[in-house]
């Protein structure tokens, strides 16, 4: 049977009743990033993001979401450990949205990214990823074509090297464009799989080893309509969200 | 560890450490006044891909390579420190 990844999509901003459910969960560590971001923005999506983590994780393996624990590696990378520990998990965050990953038994990492609205990102293709990536950015027709492109290479890339707990800048030249298993240094193979969603978001997810899996996207309906999770639909399911579907927004608890 | 030798370095740092400044007030518009110790995570939330937005710039602004086989998180926790990573890692185009 293949591996199966659990995938939350989610919005990053929430009411402050929701807020407050997800400080309660954050350890000390946690609180005290939050509290050092410079705008309310960011500190609700740290805070949105960990706090979902935390919900989503305890829910998936029985423990209370404060209880939890993980591990940084020598870059980063966290391991859940203690009461918790077994499943494998990946957090990322970008612009509006915050993506959560769980594996049961293989090394993960996901990647969400929104294209940025700053440089072209043929110039940052060419620079710093493999010459063919950098042709693939650039023959791409316009702007929004060459974000789109860039932006999937850079999630692809992104994910393979949180899975592997390697550091990224040594890896922005990994290709990653032709074929789903790419080797990441000594670290070894990952399996590449690129998640659709609504609008200009991408997002990538890499698992260790090459044997294929199967993502479940949790509540999200066919792509490109699907509109993301919030952090009500976190607090009030049972972990599927598939009460999306069957009860309105705003009355499901 | 050796220190830097900004002597030969492809930028003065201080030169570094004003265009950083001046970049990253424009990209992410902190409401507080951007300094060395500013954590440019932890505080301003820059992203990796933001990040490489910021290398690039300020290549092309004093023209220099930076070369990111050696760059970390760890390496870039404040400001200072990556003028620093900057300063000792970099040659002129």
């Amino acid at each position: 049977m293949r591996d199966t990844v659990r995938l939350w999509v989610l919005s990053a901003t929430a009411g402050r009743r929701e807020l407050a459910r997800c400080v309660a969960v954050l350890d000390p560590a946690e609180r005290a990033r939050a509290a050092a971001l410079g705008s309310p923005s960011l500190r609700d999506r740290f805070t949105v993001a960990h706090g979902a983590l935390r919900l989503l994780v305890g829910r998936a393996v029985g423990v209370a979401p404060g209880d939890l624990t993980w591990t940084r590696g020598r870059h980063g990378k966290p391991t859940l450990t203690g009461p918790g520990a077994g499943p494998h998990t990946s957090l990322s965050y970008s612009g509006g949205l915050v993506a959560v990953a769980v594996s049961a038994g293989r090394a993960i990492g996901v990647d969400i990214q929104h294209p940025a609205p700053g440089r072209d990102p043929a110039a940052l293709a060419a620079r710093f990823f493999d010459p063919r990536e950098a042709r693939l950015v650039a023959d791409a027709g316009d702007r929004a074509a060459r974000q789109a492109r860039f932006t999937r290479l850079w999630t692809r890339k992104e994910a393979a090297v949180k899975a592997a707990g390697a550091r990224l800048w040594p890896h922005l030249a990994l290709p990653v464009h032709r074929g789903d298993v790419v080797t990441v240094g000594s670290a070894g193979s990952y399996r590449l799989t690129d998640v659709a969603t609504g609008g200009a978001f991408r997002v990538a997810v890499a698992l260790a080893g090459e044997a294929p899996y199967a993502v479940e996207p949790a509540g999200a309906g066919p792509p490109p309509t699907a509109e993301p999770l919030t952090l009500t639909d976190v607090l009030c399911s049972d972990g599927s969200m598939l009460e999306r579907s069957t009860a309105p927004r705003g009355h499901r608890c | 560890m050796l220190e830097p030798d900004t002597t030969t370095a492809a930028a003065p740092r201080e030169q570094v450490v004003g265009r950083l400044t001046a970049l990253l007030t424009r990209m992410l518009k902190p409401t507080e006044p951007v300094t060395e110790r500013t954590q440019l995570m932890d505080e301003l939330g820059l992203s990796s891909s933001l990040a490489l937005e910021l290398l690039l710039e300020l290549e092309d602004e004093l023209e220099i390579q930076i070369d990111v086989e050696d760059l970390d998180e760890d390496r870039m926790t404040t400001l200072g420190d990556l003028a620093d990573y900057i300063t000792a890692n970099s040659t002129p185009r």
